[in-house]
């Protein structure tokens, strides 16, 4: 294969990883999915190196690299089931580059397999059905519900207006506080459950979790990245939640 | 046991708010519930927190893997949803505000059991993919690298 079609596999393996790194997805699937689609053209054995931020690929023996940045990150399920079915078909059946580099973008912008309203509602229901886990009421689900609808909107207003993901954390773990003091003040709703739902939500347990199943891989960079992402995130809520009932003037840690 | 509806509420919604592809969010649902029966099953018969969490995870692993075989889809979309009734964000939370009220030595304490639940799930779920693939290859009797990795 000429230099030129190196690259252009190149090319789509790097659209793919940079897919999958924005969706979400941990660097071991990334760095296995990347060297699918490389091998799957027969340009030889490449060697892969993805962290949460940024993706190299190179041809070792042939002089021929990308590298790619990734700057924002989401959780997007429908993206990363559709790259993994795409580096399947190509595994059996290598399409022209341009064309599997068409496909990947097309998924990079394939809309939300449910409307994209129901994200707010979604979130809110899973942050209420969670109060129950945390020891909440029965009673107290449709005000979590309410107060949570309120917490997850206001977080997306943050994000659309642009602020930084630290900002809008805080703003938010803010928010879960005054809304669940306000139900206690109206409907004596105990706050603990109400903000411990939302903020289940909201916490980083997730990338807390993410890192260490990095760590346990031994991707021990990107273990870090995500440690540090969680750690800044926790951060930022505590911040909100603790100035909130400060202002407040309630003491409970629950 | 009342319990167990909400861990399935709390899964699926996540899953479509992660954007999950729609024939897979029940499924999601159910993974999370697999996950909370395991926990709360071994934490009711007495175990410690950390033995109900492993359980948990390990539960919850299984179910995705069994689920990605079925489904044709990687296990993460299961994985990561189903994990949210077990995560520990509520403590890391709590330390996090423990420290911020100067109660250094209970937040600590908080924050290191977060760190360490969420090592015990890393690894009940580092388990299960390792087992499948084993398994898989033993029943499969050798079929080509490409195919046995597509089957993901």
């Amino acid at each position: 294969m000429d230099s030129g079609s190196r690259t252009a596999v190149l090319q789509v393996a790097a659209a793919a990883g940079v897919v999958l790194l924005q969706s979400g997805a941990d660097v071991a699937r990334v760095e296995d999915t990347v060297s699918r689609i490389v091998q799957a053209y027969g340009v030889g054995e490449p060697e892969i190196f993805a962290t949460p931020t940024g993706i190299f690929i190179s041809l070792a023996d042939q002089e021929a690299t990308v590298v790619r940045r990734v700057r924002r990150r989401t959780i997007a399920l429908d993206r990363i089931s559709a790259v993994n079915a795409l580096s399947r078909s190509l595994a059996t059946d290598p399409k022209d580059p341009a064309e599997a580099l068409r496909l990947i973008r097309a998924i990079a912008e394939q809309p939300t397999p449910l409307p994209g309203w129901l994200d707010v509602p979604a979130s809110g229901l899973a942050a209420a059905a969670c109060t129950i886990l945390v020891g909440g009421s029965l009673q107290g689900v449709l005000p979590a519900l309410l107060a949570n609808l309120v917490v997850q909107a206001g977080e997306r207003v943050c994000r659309w207006v642009g602020l930084p993901d630290a900002v809008a954390d805080l703003i938010a773990g803010a928010n879960a506080v005054f809304c669940a003091t306000l139900l206690n003040r109206w409907l004596d709703v105990p706050v603990g459950p109400v903000v411990a739902g939302g903020i289940m939500i909201l916490v980083p347990g997730l990338a807390f979790t993410n890192a260490l199943r990095d760590a346990i891989a031994g991707d021990l960079v990107s273990a870090t990245a995500r440690g540090l992402e969680a750690f800044v995130k926790v951060t930022a809520l505590a911040a909100g939640v603790g100035a909130a009932l400060y202002l407040v003037g309630g003491g409970a840690v629950w | 046991m009342i319990t167990y509806p909400f861990a399935f509420l709390t899964s699926a919604a996540i899953a479509v708010s992660f954007r999950s592809p729609r024939r897979a969010i029940l499924w999601t649902g159910l993974c999370g519930l697999v996950a909370w029966a395991g926990f709360d099953l071994v934490r009711r018969a007495g175990a410690p927190e950390a033995a109900a969490v492993f359980a948990g995870a390990l539960a919850l692993g299984m179910a995705s893997e069994v689920l990605a075989r079925r489904l044709h889809q990687p296990a993460i979309l299961f994985v990561i949803p189903g994990l949210f009734p077990l995560v520990p964000g509520i403590i890391a939370y709590r330390g996090m505000l423990l420290l911020s009220e100067s109660r250094l030595a209970e937040g600590a304490w908080q924050l290191a059991r977060a760190l360490l639940i969420a090592g015990i799930l890393a690894a009940g779920l580092a388990i299960p993919p390792v087992v499948a693939r084993r398994w898989r290859r033993r029943a499969g009797a050798g079929p080509a690298r490409v195919e046995r990795i597509s089957q993901r």
